[in-house]
Parts: C-alpha cells; structure tokens; sequence
C-alpha cells in the first residue's frame, strides 16, 4: 500500500473508526485498521499520533484519560463538531474515488 | 487475556521514553501507554520475546526523528486550542451582551480623550500600568506562572503560559501618547478623531484582558485540568 496515500486518508479513517466506536485510544486505532484491512494498511505511529493532536487542536476530537492498571490511557472520541465534519469528509472521499476510477477506467463510464 | 507490564516494565518505560527527549510528563503517559500496549500485544503474538526486544521492535516503528514530530503537532495543537479559547473569549465583548461593557470602557475614555486635558491622559496611563503590575504581582502570588517546576514539566501548562503569558505585553504597548511635560503643565487634548477611537477600543479591550489574565484564564486552566488531566494531580491555585 502507497504510504502516501494511506496519510492523505488518515484524518477521514480516524474519524470513521471513531464514529463506528464512539471512543478508542491511539493504539486500538491502529490494530482496528490492521484488522479491518486485513493488514492491507498498516498505520505507523508517527504518522497516527500527529493526525490524533492535529484533529483535537482542530476541534474534531476530544479525549479523556483513564487509569487501566498501573498505568493512564488516553480515550478519543468525536466532538459535536466532529460528528458533522464525519458527513463531509465521507462525502468527499466517495467523490474522489468515483472521480478516480473515471480517470483510471474510463471505458466504466 | 493479554498480560499487563509489570510496574517495573511501567517505570522502565518511562525513563525511555525520557531518554529520547519526551520532557513533558503529560506527553510521555500517552506515549507509555502506547508502547505498553504495542508491547503486550507483541509477547501474546510471541510469548518468548523478551521485554527489551519488543521494546525495540516497537520504537522502530516510529520514524527516525523519534517523538519529536508527535510532540510538535500536540505542541501546536495546544497552541491553537489556548488562541481559539483566547478569540472566543474576546470575541465575546463584541457581541450583546458583553459589548455593553466594552462599549461603555471605550466610550468613556473617548469622552475623556476627547474633552480631558493632559493630565487627565497622565491619569489613565498611571492606572493601566498600576492595574497591570498589580495583576501581575497577584498571579505571581497566587498562579503557577512564575513557577519554573510546573510550568516546564506539563506541555498543556507549558502552551497555556507561552500564549497567555506573552499577552502581558500588550499593557506596556498601550498607545497613550503622553509627555512628561504633562506633568506640570496642563494644555487641552488635540487628538484626531482616528486617534481617539483607536486609543478607546484598544484601552477597553486591554482592561477586558487584565480582568481575565488574572481572573478568567487560570480558571479555564484549571478546568481544562480537571476534565482532561486529573491523572497529573496537578494542584494550582
């Protein structure tokens, strides 16, 4: 899988997974897409925790920490802001990849 | 059921993650966390790994600059999360029913810069500076701004000060056009009208600013703590 595609839709999965979950933390995010992907995608940790800051410094997402054990996790979940950015994002990535496969099979037209 | 890290694994994970330069102590529990899980999940997988050799395998998963592009975007995401809750804040005296009280600062200082003498000038400059060295004296008293040890161990204390802090500033640059001749001489103002306006709004709006560095904004810190950091135990006054 082209890493640079798979960033350029990060923020649209993210924010599907949690919308599908109501709220996860940083690394079940990963393994949920491993796991939806059948390990197709893989999404690295430096790539995954810049979208998460950069989405909550937008507003999107909101977290909370919780003890587990003997240590604190971080739980994110979508805003009121994110719900409706959620609905956007879904819509523009069905429109980009309609509109790529018009240039990559235009015999489907 | 996946076995949990010992304490001593927990502990071991946190000076790592220290070593690579993660100095804020909020940042380096998420990242904890992290590597603790990615860890756990890898000895399920494989039993027989050791600690040190899971951690390994983890960490290279992150790129070559280590955390350093997560603390930046955290950092910058704090950043913009303090400045919208600053705009929203100000933005407020701009609208009903704040504006009333903004309105009314600004239309008394025109009236003042506009049939006042010069030492009617000499007066509001005094005041602002005063009111501002006072408030800045009672936060250093009471807040945590001025104490190194909190404020460079917690980057969501850390943004807080960079942005409201740095607004200080804005007492000391306040556009009051007087002359220490004014001081014993006493002549009418002669301000064009641009001038008078200019010097009302921004009076107004840095008197709305004092109020909050010193009363309004720690207490959105202070929320901000308890909702989001409680696990810190952060104790501010």
């Amino acid at each position: 899988m082209n890493k640079k595609l798979l960033r350029g839709s990060l923020e649209t999965i993210v924010i599907k997974l949690l919308s599908d979950n109501n709220e996860m933390y940083g690394y079940e995010i990963s393994q949920k897409v491993k796991e939806l992907t059948a390990d197709e995608f893989k999404i690295t940790e430096g790539a995954l925790y810049p979208t998460l800051h950069k989405l909550e410094g937008k507003g999107i997402l909101e977290c909370n920490t919780r003890s587990i054990g003997n240590r604190f996790r971080k739980y994110y979940s979508l805003t009121e802001a994110g719900q409706s950015e959620l609905a956007i994002m879904l819509q523009d990535m069905e429109d980009y990849i309609k509109n790529m496969r018009l240039i990559l099979n235009p015999q489907l037209s | 059921m996946k076995e949990q890290l010992s304490d001593e694994q927990i502990d071991k994970l946190f000076k790592f993650v220290k070593s690579k330069y993660v100095h804020f102590i909020d940042v380096q529990y998420e990242i904890v966390d992290h590597l603790a899980s990615a860890i756990e999940e890898k000895q399920e997988e494989n039993p027989s790994l050791s600690f040190d050799r899971a951690l390994s395998e983890v960490y290279s998963r992150f790129p070559i600059t280590g955390f350093v592009l997560l603390i930046d975007e955290k950092q910058s995401a704090l950043n913009k999360f303090w400045y919208k809750r600053f705009l929203r804040y100000i933005l407020g005296y701009f609208k009903l029913p704040k504006i009333l009280i903004s309105g009314t600062i600004a239309f008394i200082v025109s009236q003042i810069l506009i049939y006042g003498n010069t030492r009617h000038l000499v007066v509001i400059y005094f005041t602002l500076l005063l009111l501002a060295l006072s408030g800045i004296v009672y936060r250093a008293r009471v807040g945590f701004e001025f104490k190194k040890g909190i404020r460079e161990k917690y980057l969501i204390t850390n943004t807080y000060v960079n942005i409201f802090s740095g607004l200080w500033i804005l007492y000391f640059y306040c556009p009051i056009y007087w002359s220490i001749e004014s001081l014993t001489m006493i002549e009418p103002l002669d301000f064009s009208t641009f001038q008078v306006w200019f010097m009302s709004i921004y009076i107004s709006i840095v008197s709305i600013l004092m109020y909050a560095f010193v009363f309004v904004f720690p207490e959105m810190l202070k929320q901000e703590l308890a909702d989001k950091y409680s696990h810190l135990k952060l104790k501010i006054a």
